[in-house]
Order: C-alpha cells, then structure tokens, then sequence
C-alpha cells in the first residue's frame, strides 16, 4: 500500500496536492502570441502548474480582475483598448498588489523599463526565445511579490504591536535625543502629538534632579551610556510630562543599531500605580506582618492558657480522682458502718421485730429468731399476737415451737420504716430473770419463814426460862432472901434484854422484807404511857432513878398500833434509865393542833453533836468503847425511828452535854387515809 | 397471907393450858394454881379439842405452833361448835406478826400475848377476862 501510494504522489501530482495552480491572467491581443505562451507554460517540466486565462482587451482583463483573484498578469502593452504604460498604469490601479509581468517588441526596451517604474514586476521581450525565460521571470515576479508581502506583513504586524503596546516604546539616541515613540509614549508624556515629543530632548521630560539628587541631565547620560557599554540598563526615573506633572517610571534601555549607528530602544513604564500599590502591598504586608505577630502572640498566649488549662484540667482530674477516692473510701466506710449496722441489729441481745399498722410481722432479727423458736423467714409475713402498746413496757409469753414457755420484755416505739410508720418492738428474754426473781422470792420466803422460826425458838424457852424466874421471884414457891432474889433480878433483867433483842432483829426482818405492818386501833397515849410506867418503875427504883409521868389529861384517842407504840416508848425509858445513871426520867405528854407529842427527857450526860445524826442509824451505838456500860445491837433507835415514821409521825432528839437528852415522837390526831384502823375493837 | 387468899379464892376459874412445850405447860401451871386458879392441861390443838368436850374450861391459854394442828385452826374449830364458841381464848404466841394477830381477833381470841410475856401482864389479862365473862 504505502508503496503504491509513494507511486501516486510522485510528479506531478504531488505538486498539484501542495498547491492552488498559479492562476495566470494573460492579457494578449494577438492570438498568436497567447497561444505561444500558453504552449510554453503547458508544455514547462517546471514543478509549478498554471492555470491560465487570456483576455484580449484592457476592459475584459479589467473585468476578469475585479471578479476574481490572480496571482500574476501577464500583459501585452499595447492592446486594442489601450496600450503602452498606460496600460500598466491602469491595471496597476486596479491591482496594485498583484505581480504584472509585461511583453514587450524587440527593440522596446526602453518601454519595458518605463513599465518597471511604473509598477510592473518586470518585462519580456517577444521574439526572443520565451521558453525558459518565460517562467524565471514569471517565478521571479511572484517571489518579489511573496518577498514584499511578507516584508510588509511583518512591519505591519511590529507596527501594530509597536503602536498599540501599553508600554510606551521609544527610540533614543545618545547624540540626537528622542527619534521616534509610540501612541503610548505620546500618551504618556502628555503630548500633542509625535512631532511634539520628537522635538523634546530628555531632559525636557525629566525633573531637574532625580530623587538621588544627581541632575537629571547627567544621570540620563550615564543611564545610556551604561546601556550602550553592557547592552540594557533597567532602572528607575522619575520623569516629567508636558503639563509638568512627575511620575515614577520603570526604564528599560536596549542597545540596538540603526543605519551602523548605536541608538537605544527604550521602554518607559509608569510605575507610580504600581508604586502606590507596591506601598499599599508594603503597608498591607507589614499590617499582615503585624496581624500576624498579633497572631502570634495570640498564639502564645492561647497555648499558655491552653497549658494552663491542660495543667487544670489535670489538677481537676487527679482531684476528681481524689474525689472518687475518697468517695469510694466513703462508701466503703458507709457499707462496713451499714454492714455493722445490721451486724448489730441481728447480733443484738434483744429481738427485734418491726411490725407494720396491720400488725403484719415485717422484720426480724436473730435474737427474735431465737426467742420465738421460730426462723425469721417463717416469722416475717406472720400477725403479730401481741397487742404492741406503744412506748410502754409490757410482758408478753410467747410459746415456742416445742412448747417451751418464754417471757418477755417487750419495748414499743413508733419508727418510720420504709416510708411507713411501724412499730419497732424490742424483746428481752426475761424467763431467767424471772426464775431468779421467783428464786429470790421464795428465797426471802425461806428467810422469812427462818426467821419466824428461830424467833419462835428462840422465844419458847426464853419464856419457860421468864416463867421460872417470875415464880421464884414473885415468892408462888415459897419465900426467898435478899441475896437470892438480886441474882434472880439479874437474871430477869437480862432475860428481858435478850427477848427484846429477839424482837428487834425480827422487826428490822419486817422492815427489810416490807412486811411489816401496823394494826391501827383507837387508842389514848396515856394508857401507852402508863402502861411503860408501870412497867419500869420497879427497875428505876432500884437503880436509884426518878421516873415521872407528866400527863396531859385532855388528850383524845388516835388511831395507832399500840403494841408498836409500847415497843417504842419502852425502848426510850429503858434508854434513859440506862443513860441517866442518876437523877431524873420524865414521860410526858402533850399535844399541838396537829399532833400528839411524847417525849423521854433524862439528866444524863447528854449526846455529843457528831453522834446525833448516827442516832437513828442501824447498828449505830454510841460511846462504843471502853466506857460502854450498858448492852444492846443498836438496834432500838432505828426500829423507833421506823415505827414512827410508819404513823406518818417523827422522832427527833434535843441533847446538851452534861445536861442531858430529850427524846420527842410525835403521832398525828387526823389519822391517815393509809393507816386507816383495820380492826374495831368489839 | 390475907392477899393470897383474897386471890385464891376469886381466881376459882378453871384454865385449860394448850402448849406442846412441857416446861411451858408445867411453869404456867404452877404460876397459875398458885394464884388460886383450877388448871387442865392439853399437849396440842388435838387433845384441846377433845378435853374441851369433856372438861369445859373458863378461859383458854392457846399456844400458836404446835404439831398436828396450830392455834388459829383450833380456835376456829372451838368458835365453830355450839359447846365451846363461847370459851374465851387467850393466844399465847411466839410470832406476833400482823396476819397472826389480825387472823386471831378476827377468830375470836378475846387477847393475846407474846412469848416470852412477863406472868404480870397475863395474870391481869385472864383477871380481866374473867371479870368481864362474869359479867
């Protein structure tokens, strides 16, 4: 393929592929001639084809010219219409552009170089041999022409960029000065037109002085000539227009050659926008500058913050954590307190029961567990039996599972419990403490019963042993000397004495155990004092004492025990006797609004101060020591003391040393309420 | 002795003595014959019982604690039965507490005295008794 189409585009036909055939206009009268030139131009191995037409007339070469477009005329100088250089004249009007290649007649040469200068391209001279000669003047016309075209294509086309450059562009020559500028550099310089700025030297267009100071006359001498010697200079001028006005410009001097000359292509470009925006972008760039030192600071600033913050947030983690901690340490805290809470409550000794308003059993504890026999799931959800009476404390027995009986305690106190109010009910197992208490009960009854007892027997032969003495005394068994019945007198005396204490000890028993109590009757203390009297006259005879009774005759009768009234009164006297040693012993007797008085004075030698309050004192004796003459427990004074005080009365005691003693009990007249007479004599 | 024999012969009375204690019984005994009076004699509340019937005395000496049968329960028994209820009786007792007396004048002992008592004392107490029986 590629070898058959090498073939084909071989010759001829190659060149017609590249190119239009040159179309020819051949403008020739003589039929002759046009067919020889066609015949030459056809029969041409040149590598150019033609494309020719013939006219034979001026107007019809006129007319196939204005219609269409030819590359070359061939013309015959003198045509029927018109010949010699008008002819060429008048179609050079026509085509001023397009090659005309003239024939001229032998001998005409002169007309062929008059057609030149008029605007052919050239001349043939006919006759001559035309073959080769045809076709290297017609090439050479045409290559004149595409010279010229392209010639004039390219100053227009730096014509043009020449004049409508924005940069104004000049010509300067050292010596002459501005030789030629462009639209721009008449612009530029304010001027009218091009004549104007030509006929301005540079000076003329400059300030006197550059801003360095240098003149601009010199400067712009040294400008070019640094221009000439290295090619270009490119710097700064402040230049001046016409109407005086200064601006900065950019120059740009380039050495060029005009004609052998050096001249200088000069580029002037006004920079005082770009100044005013180089000074905008400086301000602009150092406002940046600044902003961004702002900026940078701001920066700073924020990642010392931003430290600061890190380093808080720090603090506030690791307090946090601390928190946690101690909340954790809390909690902790809270769960063992709660743990022994509960440890507490289900260890406590005392069952614990919480009862709701239902009386539904809602909680218990061990102790409960234990007290009810019962275990705590089997009790809670049960009713409670026991009527709960809140804030008291009462006892219940509870019935265990085997049929063990327990008694307890039970405490109530009203609680809110899980949002409801509850009874919370404390049990105390007191079945031990109450078998003890029964166990001391009937121990005390033991004692009690022991006591009876020993008094009994102790009194029983205490009575036979009275009895004998009596008898023999009283003389029934027959009649006894002075010596005989002052031994039995002793032994009398001292029987007495130990049936008194026995009476003594089983009255503080009573006391001790409560039991004892009065027989309240209607009685005059006269009779009580008479009685004692009579009693303790005998023995204050012998011993040398006065015992007197000092009445009063006006008293009423008064509830009391007389018995127990007796047993005071004598323990007094006897007191008395045994502390007077001499002198007087009064019984006397009074009474106030309220009371009935009695009192047992003596002359003895009185009670020191310090022992008074011992008196009443159980076991107390006074004077224990090597000048006690006289026996006893101690006994008497408290039991009086007790006796008296059961009537509601008082027992007191006045004492002076060396003087003597008065002992005063008294007994109420209005008896009381509690002491109320429980037998009414028949 | 004029006084004795004023005594002797206004103590005619008979006095049942009741005690379970021999020296007792036999010291009262003596006392009481020497002061004119007749006396009889019961070893517990039982033989009381049973000499009352036979023997009715005027007064009656009654100890508390005796075996068998105490005090109170016999002078229940005598205050009880038609024969004997009006006998006065005298408690002789070595416990004086306040049930024992109370439980004795609500029996019906007209007195009572404590062991060991003084022979004035209960002479004057049967001599009163006695004087106001008579009456």
């Amino acid at each position: 393929m590629t070898h058959r189409m090498e073939i084909q585009t071989s010759g001829k036909s190659q060149a017609l592929m590249d190119k239009e055939p040159i179309k020819i206009l051949l403008v020739e009268d003589d039929a002759v001639d046009c067919q020889l030139v066609k015949r030459l131009l056809a029969g041409c191995s040149q590598p150019l084809e033609f494309a020719i037409e013939s006219v034979g007339n001026l107007s019809g070469a006129i007319k196939c010219l204005t219609n269409r477009k030819y590359d070359i005329v061939i013309a015959d100088l003198g045509l029927p219409d018109s010949s010699g250089i008008e002819t060429v004249q008048k179609l050079k009007r026509v085509i001023p552009d397009t090659p005309i290649v003239v024939l001229t007649g032998m001998g005409d040469e002169e007309m062929g170089l008059s057609a030149i200068r008029n605007g052919a391209s050239d001349y043939l001279i006919k006759n001559l041999p035309l073959d080769v000669l045809l076709v290297r003047t017609i090439r050479h016309a045409l290559e004149r022409k595409r010279a010229k075209d392209a010639l004039r294509e390219s100053e227009e086309k730096f014509k043009t960029l020449y004049e409508s450059s924005r940069d104004a562009i000049m010509i300067v020559s050292p010596e002459k000065g501005f030789l030629h500028g462009n639209l721009a550099t008449v612009e530029l310089f304010g001027c009218k037109d091009l004549e104007e700025f030509i006929s301005k030297a540079p000076a003329d267009l400059s300030p006197q002085y550059q801003p360095d100071g240098t003149a601009s006359a010199v400067k712009s001498q040294q400008m070019m000539a640094i221009a000439i010697k290295e090619g270009s200079n490119l710097f700064e001028w402040t230049h001046k227009r016409i109407d005086g006005k200064e601006f900065s410009a950019a120059v740009l001097l380039t050495k060029t050659e005009l004609k052998g000359q050096a001249i200088l292509q000069a580029t002037v470009r006004d920079i005082t926008e770009h100044k005013k925006k180089e000074k905008l972008l400086l301000d602009t760039n150092n406002r940046l500058q600044e902003t961004s030192q702002k900026l940078f600071n701001t920066k700073i600033e924020l990642e010392k913050i931003n430290v600061a913050l890190i380093k808080n947030l720090e603090m506030m983690e690791k307090q946090v954590e601390e928190r946690t901690l101690e909340l954790k340490d809390a909690n902790k805290t809270l769960q063992t307190a709660d743990a022994n809470l509960h440890m507490m409550i289900d260890q406590n000794a005392d069952g614990i029961l919480i009862i709701d308003n239902k009386g539904i059993i809602r909680f218990a504890n061990n102790a409960a567990e234990l007290l009810f026999g019962r275990p705590k799931e089997e009790l809670v959800g049960e009713t409670f039996g026991f009527a709960a009476v809140k804030d008291k404390i009462i006892e219940i027995e509870v019935i265990q599972k085997g049929g063990k009986a327990v008694t307890a305690e039970m405490r109530t106190v009203e609680i809110k419990w899980e949002d409801e109010m509850v009874c919370l009910a404390s049990l105390r197992d007191i079945t031990e403490r109450k078998e003890m208490e029964e166990k001391l009960k009937e121990t005390m009854k033991i004692k009690s019963e022991f006591i009876s007892v020993i008094s009994h027997e102790l009194r029983t032969p205490l009575t036979a042993i009275k009895g004998g003495i009596d008898l023999v005394l009283d003389g029934l068994s027959g009649n006894i000397n002075e010596e005989q019945k002052e031994v039995l007198d002793i032994s009398k005396r001292n029987v007495d004495r130990l049936a008194r204490l026995i009476n003594n000890v089983l009255d503080s028993e009573k006391f001790e155990s409560g039991k004892m109590k009065l027989n309240i009757q209607p009685n005059n203390v006269n009779e009580i004092a008479r009685d004692v009297y009579e009693i303790f006259a005998p023995t204050a005879k012998n011993t040398g004492i006065n015992l007197l009774l000092e009445l009063d005759d006006n008293l009423p009768e008064i509830g009391f025990d007389s018995d127990k009234i007796t047993q005071v009164l004598t323990n007094l006297v006897n007191n008395a006797i045994k502390f007077a040693e001499k002198g007087n012993v009064i019984i006397k007797t009074t009474k106030t609004e309220d009371d009935i008085l009695v009192s047992v004075s003596d002359t003895g030698r009185g009670i020191r101060k310090d022992d008074i309050s011992k008196l009443f004192n159980r076991f107390e004796q006074l004077g224990r020591g090597g000048d006690r003459k006289t026996g006893g427990t101690g006994l008497g004074l408290a039991i009086s003391k007790e006796l008296i005080e059961k009537h509601n009365g008082t027992i007191c005691v006045e004492s002076t040393q060396g003087k003597g003693s008065t002992f005063t009990f008294t007994l109420p007249i209005e008896c009381p309420r509690e002491i109320i007479p429980l037998l009414v004599k028949e | 002795m004029p006084t004795e024999l004023l005594e002797k012969k206004l103590n005619t009375a008979k006095i049942m003595i009741v005690d379970d204690e021999q020296d007792i019984v036999f010291i009262m005994g003596v006392i009481l014959k020497k002061k004119g009076y007749e006396v009889i004699t019961a070893c517990d509340g039982l033989d009381c019982i049973k000499k009352v019937e036979t023997e009715p005395p005027d007064l009656i000496l009654l100890d508390n604690i005796m075996p068998n049968m105490n005090g109170l329960a016999v002078l229940s028994k005598l205050k009880a039965s038609i024969k004997t209820k009006n006998i006065p009786v005298i408690m002789v007792t070595a416990l004086a507490d306040h049930d024992y007396v109370t439980g004795a004048q609500k029996g019906g002992a007209v007195d009572y005295v404590v062991k060991p008592f003084d022979y004035a004392v209960l002479l004057e107490k049967i001599g009163q008794v006695l004087k106001s029986k008579r009456k």
